[in-house]
Order: C-alpha cells, then sequence, then structure tokens
C-alpha cells in the first residue's frame, strides 16, 4: 500500500508541474464529459471554462428585495474553473445511486470483499459509501431530465466523489463566490442579463412559468457564459457553510481571494432560487441555506444523512478547479 | 407528480412483547389461533377492558399550557425518535419520562440524541430505561401518553394495554399484521372511546393538507366517478445491518425485523397500508369485497433478507366494480414509484401530488408536516378534553392490507368476510413472546428461512 501511494504521489505531483500556468493555458474553453456506468451505458455533460477574474460578490442596499447578509458588497478574485453548464439530472445521479447505494450487496459479500482488498492492500479504492436507499422514489415522479432533487448537502458531495472516481477528474461543488461569479457571468445586473424581471422568464424555471414543478434542464435561454437554469428550476448546493457574515469576513481582504466561507458551520448555502421563486428570490446576489423544514419530510431521528424527503426544489450542478489537478491524500 | 419520498435508514424499530413462549413450531404447523385457550384470552381483555371502561375512567385532565404531561417510549427506533420529538415540540408542557426498546443501547443513544434536541424535555432517569419484552409495561405505567412505534405485532397488545391503564395512544402503522391483531386494535379502539382516551395513527396521509383537500375534490366529483385507483410504493429494501456477534437468533431477528413476517407482518402491510389506506379515504371508507395477490422473491433471497417477500401485487374490487390495483416492491436497481393515482370518469387526480386534472386543472402548492400536524392534534386533543381516536379508518385500512398480504402467500382470492371472520395470527401471540424464548422461525442449514408457497400454504 505504501508503495502504491508514493507511486501516486509522485505521480500528481508530476502531473502539477506540468498543469503549471503555461499549461493551464491550454485548458480546453468547454468539453463534453463521457462516462461508461457499469451497467455500460454512456452518460455524459457538458462542461465549460469559467475566466478567472474579479467581481463585486453581493447587492447594493438600494436592490429590491436585498437581505442583510448579502452585504457587504466586497471585491473577489477567483482561479479559472470549469463548471457544468447544466444542474446535475436525475439520469446521472440515478446512475450514481444504483452503483453506490449502501444495501445494494449482501453484507457478508461485502465484509468478504473488504478482507479481499485489505489483503491486497488497497482498501482505499472503491470505497465510496453511497447513499441508503430511499424510502420512496428519488425521482419523485419526475422523467430521467430533469434535475436530481431531494440529496442533502452530504449527498451531493458523495455524487461529486462517485462523479471523480467514474471520469478521472476531481468534480466538486462550485463554492458560493464561484456560482455567483458564473451566475453574473460578466455583469452587475440583478439577474445577470438586466436589472428587468420580465426578463426572467426567457432564462428561468420560475413561479411565472414552471407549473409548480421541476422542467427539464438546459431548455431556457442560456446566460453569457453558456450556462443553463443558473436561476430556477432547482437550487444549487455550493461547497460553503453558511454564516450570516461570510460578507463580513471575506470583506476584510480587497479583494477576498478564491473565498471558502467559513470554516465550520451547520447549515450549507444552495443558490439561484427554484421553480417556485418569485423575482427576488432569483436575484443572482440571493442566498438560500438549509432551514429546519427542509427535513420535516424526514420522521425519523437521527434524520437521514441523505436525503430530504419531498424537497424536490434542491439539487446541484458540479464545478472542476482548472489550474492544478488535486490528489487525494 | 409523485412527492412521497422518506428516509429508511435508522427504521429499525425493535420488537417489545412479553408472556410466555408457548408456540416454538414454525409458521407452517401452527394453529389458526382460534383455541377455547386463545379465545377466552382474547376475550378476557376486551371484558376487562369494557370493565374498566364503564368505570369511567377518563383521560386526565391538563390545563393547557401549564401541567406537565408524562410521555413514554415504546420502540426506540429511528421513528419512535422521530415521534418523541414531534411530541415534545407540540406541547411544552410535555417531558419523556420512559423508554424501552428489545436492546438497551438502543434505549441509551436515542436518550442522548433527544436530550440533545430537546434537553429540558428529556427527563428520563436510568431507572425509567427500560429493555427487552417486557418494559413497555413499565413505561405504560410511567406515562399519561405512550408513543408507540416497534415491531408492528405488538402494536395492538401495547395499544390495547395502554388504553386500558388509561393512557392516551400514539401508534404507528400498520396496527396489527394479521387478523387477530386488528380485531384486538378495534378492541382497542373502542375501548378508548368509552373511556375518552385519544388514539392516534402514524397512518399521516389523514393528516397532510394537501392530500386532503385533494380528496375533497375528488369526492366533489372533480374528476368524475371513480373508476379505478393505482397504487405504487415501488423503492429499495428496508436497510439490512450486519449481525453483531453474540446475538442471539431471537435478538437477531428482533434488530431487523422488517426482514421478518412473524414481527413486522411483510410489505403489504408496512408499506401499502399508506397508499391503501388513501385509496380507502378517497372512496369513502368502502371496503373492498375481496382481492387477490401476487408476490414473491426475486432478488432480496439472501439470509440477510429473513423470510419476506420482495414485490407483491393486489387487486382489490368493490361493491360497486371500483378496482384497486396496488403495487409494492423492495428492490434494487429497479423503476421506483410511488404514487396515489385515482382514475376518473372526467379526469384523474394524484393524491400525493396533490394534483387534479379534469375539467378544470387543479393544484395544492403549499407544504406542510403531517408528521407534526399529528402529534400538534393529539396534545390539543389531550389538553382540551376532547378526545381525537382515528380507530375508525387505521383499523380499516390495516385490514385491508392483512387481507392483500395473506392473499399474496396463499395465493388465493381473498374476501372482506373471510378475513374479518378468521383469528388467524402469525405466532406466537404477542403476550406469549419473551426474553429468551425461541424464535418461531429459524434458517434451515443453509441459512435460508422458509418462505411461503402460494398455492400450498394455508393460513385462513
Amino acid at each position: 500500500m505504501n508503495m502504491s501511494r508514493t507511486l501516486i504521489y509522485a505521480t500528481c505531483l508530476a502531473i502539477m508541474i506540468a498543469a503549471s500556468p503555461a499549461a493551464s493555458q491550454e485548458m480546453p474553453k468547454k468539453y463534453t464529459e463521457t462516462f461508461a456506468t457499469e451497467n455500460g451505458a454512456k452518460l455524459s455533460f457538458d462542461v465549460v471554462l469559467i475566466p478567472g477574474g474579479t467581481f463585486v460578490m453581493g447587492s447594493p442596499e438600494s436592490e429590491a428585495g436585498r437581505q442583510d447578509h448579502e452585504g457587504p458588497q466586497h471585491k473577489v478574485h477567483l482561479q479559472p474553473f470549469y463548471l457544468c453548464t447544466t444542474e446535475t439530472t436525475l439520469e446521472l445521479f440515478l446512475a450514481y445511486y444504483q452503483e453506490t447505494v449502501s444495501a445494494k450487496k449482501d453484507f457478508f459479500e461485502m465484509q468478504e470483499a473488504k478482507k479481499d482488498e485489505e489483503q491486497a492492500g488497497k482498501e482505499d479504492v472503491h470505497a465510496i459509501t453511497g447513499p441508503t436507499p430511499v424510502y420512496g422514489d428519488l425521482t419523485m415522479g419526475y422523467e430521467e431530465t430533469h434535475p436530481a432533487i431531494g440529496m442533502t448537502w452530504h449527498n451531493a458531495t458523495v455524487f461529486c466523489k462517485w462523479l471523480s472516481q467514474k471520469t478521472g477528474k476531481s468534480y466538486r461543488l462550485p463554492t458560493e463566490a464561484e456560482w455567483e461569479y458564473a451566475g453574473r457571468a460578466g455583469t452587475t445586473h440583478v439577474f445577470g442579463f438586466g436589472d428587468d424581471p420580465n426578463g426572467l422568464v426567457d432564462v428561468a424555471w420560475c413561479d411565472d412559468n414552471a407549473d409548480g414543478e421541476t422542467q427539464p434542464v438546459g431548455k431556457k435561454r442560456p446566460n453569457a457564459w453558456g450556462l443553463y437554469d443558473m436561476l430556477g428550476n432547482v437550487c444549487e448546493w455550493v461547497h460553503d457553510f453558511y454564516s450570516p457574515t461570510t460578507y463580513q469576513e471575506a470583506a476584510k481582504d480587497n479583494p477576498a481571494v478564491n473565498p471558502r466561507g467559513p470554516e465550520t458551520g451547520k447549515v450549507h448555502v444552495a443558490r439561484g432560487g427554484a421553480y417556485h421563486s418569485t423575482a427576488e428570490e432569483l436575484r443572482c446576489a440571493a442566498r438560500l441555506f438549509e432551514e429546519d423544514w427542509w427535513r420535516s419530510g424526514d420522521p425519523q431521528i437521527p434524520k437521514s444523512k441523505w436525503w430530504l424527503p419531498d424537497m424536490d426544489f434542491i439539487g446541484f450542478r458540479v464545478a472542476r478547479s482548472a489550474e492544478t489537478v488535486k490528489c487525494a491524500p | 407528480m409523485a412527492r412521497s419520498q422518506q428516509t429508511q435508514e435508522s427504521r429499525q424499530e425493535a420488537a417489545v412483547g412479553r408472556g410466555l413462549g408457548r408456540f416454538t413450531s414454525s409458521e407452517s404447523d401452527k394453529g389458526t389461533g382460534t383455541s377455547r385457550r386463545d379465545f377466552l384470552k382474547t376475550s378476557s381483555i376486551v371484558a376487562s377492558a369494557t370493565a374498566l371502561g364503564t368505570l369511567g375512567i377518563g383521560p386526565g385532565v391538563f390545563a393547557a399550557g401549564s401541567d406537565i404531561i408524562r410521555v413514554g417510549m415504546v420502540g426506540c427506533g429511528g421513528r419512535n425518535a422521530g415521534a418523541a420529538a414531534q411530541a415534545l415540540t407540540a406541547d411544552s408542557g410535555a417531558r419523556l419520562v420512559a423508554m424501552c426498546d428489545i436492546f438497551m443501547d438502543r434505549v441509551k443513544g436515542k436518550r442522548k440524541i433527544l436530550k440533545e434536541q430537546k434537553p429540558d424535555q428529556v427527563v428520563v432517569d436510568n431507572d425509567h430505561c427500560f429493555a427487552g419484552f417486557d418494559g413497555y409495561k413499565h413505561v405504560i405505567e410511567s406515562s399519561d401518553v405512550v408513543l408507540i412505534a416497534n415491531a408492528a405485532k405488538f402494536h395492538p397488545l401495547h395499544t390495547m394495554t395502554a388504553i386500558q391503564a388509561g393512557k392516551h395512544v400514539f401508534v404507528e402503522k400498520p396496527h396489527g399484521i394479521d387478523p387477530a391483531g386488528v380485531k384486538l386494535m378495534q378492541h382497542a379502539a373502542r375501548l378508548a372511546e368509552q373511556k375518552r382516551l385519544c388514539l392516534v395513527s402514524g397512518l399521516h396521509s389523514r393528516y397532510h393538507t394537501g392530500y386532503g383537500e385533494t380528496v375533497k375534490r375528488i369526492q366533489d366529483g372533480a374528476i368524475g366517478d371513480v373508476i379505478a385507483i393505482e397504487e405504487n410504493f415501488l423503492r429499495g429494501p428496508y436497510g439490512v445491518i450486519p449481525r453483531k456477534e453474540g446475538l442471539s437468533e431471537l435478538q437477531w431477528q428482533c434488530s431487523t425485523q422488517y426482514h421478518f413476517r412473524w414481527l413486522s407482518g411483510d410489505d403489504v402491510p408496512q408499506s401499502l397500508v399508506h397508499n391503501l389506506d388513501r385509496a380507502s379515504w378517497v372512496l369513502h371508507n368502502e371496503v373492498p369485497v375481496k382481492c387477490h395477490g401476487l408476490g414473491g422473491r426475486s432478488s432480496m433471497t439472501q439470509p440477510i433478507y429473513g423470510n419476506v417477500f420482495d414485490h407483491h401485487s393486489v387487486v382489490y374490487e368493490l361493491d360497486n366494480g371500483v378496482r384497486i390495483y396496488a403495487f409494492c416492491r423492495t428492490t434494487t436497481g429497479c423503476h421506483n414509484d410511488s404514487s396515489s393515482t385515482v382514475l376518473g370518469s372526467k379526469g384523474k387526480a394524484s393524491v400525493t401530488g396533490c394534483r387534479i386534472w379534469g375539467d378544470t386543472n387543479w393544484r395544492w402548492n403549499g407544504r406542510c408536516n403531517p408528521y407534526q400536524i399529528e402529534h400538534d392534534v393529539l396534545f390539543k386533543a389531550i389538553r382540551s378534553g376532547e378526545p381525537v381516536n382515528n380507530g375508525d379508518y387505521m383499523t380499516r385500512s390495516t385490514m385491508v392490507t392483512v387481507m392483500g398480504q395473506i392473499s399474496c402467500y396463499t395465493g388465493k382470492e381473498i374476501t372482506w368476510d373471510q378475513i374479518n371472520q378468521s383469528d388467524f395470527y402469525y405466532p406466537p401471540k404477542p403476550e406469549d413472546c419473551h426474553d429468551g424464548m425461541e424464535p418461531p422461525v429459524k434458517p434451515n442449514a443453509h441459512g435460508i428461512y422458509p418462505v411461503p408457497k402460494p398455492g400450498f400454504t394455508k393460513m385462513i
């Protein structure tokens, strides 16, 4: 095991050197990620390069619907990163669920397999423990082209691990700053495309047009950076813990560089509003975070680590760092 | 649009019971539960209950907001811990005072979690933590309100014992796993009514505002005449847990009770009871005349899955010709669906999606927490002295599922009259269960437990 770890570190180091600034300029502006499931099905999704840069995060006090935690506005500098053009679909999430669901294998078989792996010195391989089975239907009746829904933040991050293992690239949730930067797509407007909420129906599934349910991803007009459904359809989990004072902390640096939110916290941030959101909730600066009632569909204690039953308004999209190749320790 | 999804990790509700171990035989050679001894036993429970009822023992009188209401937990799985938190949330004067489970580690574990969440309301000392089949008696003794969520085999006995003792009850579904059990629950419900005690069911659909609005519209004719109802609860398996070293066969079965039918009653009572309760509600609680069911094991065949089926389908027929097509499955890698769809002469409705497609389309866009509402209603009723009693629909809907389950096991058509005339039970009787007894089912040399063979298995 030690030998193989050393080898991995050495390889990573080599890649990191190779991928230092000069190499990053050769990063593709967009690409289609394709991978195969255990069943042999081919799945794919589109990813675009979000250029590095500096932007003003948060909303001005004059913005209609603004809440205190959206301020103070402050400068943020971000490295380039990749972002999936769509919210993660149920098709992808179902594949992950089928491959990792924890009750999939007979317990004794799992134990045997673990023993074999330990003997072979590779106990950390294939070790992703996926969700417990849903007590019901994780699609909540939606088609596979709709966004994945009702997962906890933890579940979304385990999906990213699984996806990374399938593709060999380090996918993760975007940070809150990355999300807002991508949502604004180089503009300073309230909704990215402009300040007039009447234009929302062209870019977002929301209270005015979604008929009270999620819609297939990628059907509305993308924003200036080619990203679909950043506003509306489902709220998107981001990396950061929530704190009402996140921006006060970040504003102490000018600019804040690649901020990642508080180091600890109780709940995480979700961005972008959902199918039932009004214009105020769909502003690029609007912040949402997990509230107690998101778990009210789970009648048990302890609450599930994996599922937010009945909560069909919460999903996520995946990101990937562009400049460095990350190695798992 | 179906929106019904719950979690199941930690749905490891434990079995709790009491009594002498009389049945050690396997299910195939057990009696139908109609022996004179059993009849007398049941009758005496009913008779003594009725006698108590006539004494006019009513619910304790609790002044609004001031007096303390003592709450006890029978079963310390994830669901009852959730119910306890909901009870303590519903009434600031509620105090959790006693807990029991087959396993003491579950009692202590849940006490710790609940104490963290409700530090001022969880006041269970070590002397009020009970383990084993007899623990429920002590919990009932110590409480004003008893929360019962353990192996469903014991729901009727524990409810009856609590009601006899003059205690209010919240009890999870299903409300019995066999005809004898459901009948005992019916008696308990009637006794609760006589004694003006509250009896609230964990069939949460009836407390869901959106489902209620949808059912009302269907009943008001929004989709014309109801022709048929399709009920689905297709999902992944109940969680499997490792068999800890040192557990006896009995303890092992109790620790994974969903996988043993003498404890859980299998998946038609366990899961489809929610669906069939909604169907029954839509149909003004009219009962089916008969049903036929199909079921078996496809992929859940390893020893860890005990002796339950992993898929069932039941067709129910009502006197007016309306049919209910009901399906449940607990497998991995298959299509999942959780829905209640009502087909009418002028449209269709999704009860779980709170949606109607008809001359006028409609949907309910609110959100509610029926699990909390159940307890809000219960404690409000206790405080006001106006008891709430769900006994009528909770026992009827459960009997509908028991009828379907037995049809799946036996392969025979089962009529409503037949199931109601039967005193069948999965041995041993709940009151005969005791610590250290031989479990009624045992694995063969390959670790496999016997399962019913439709066409050959006889139950009623």
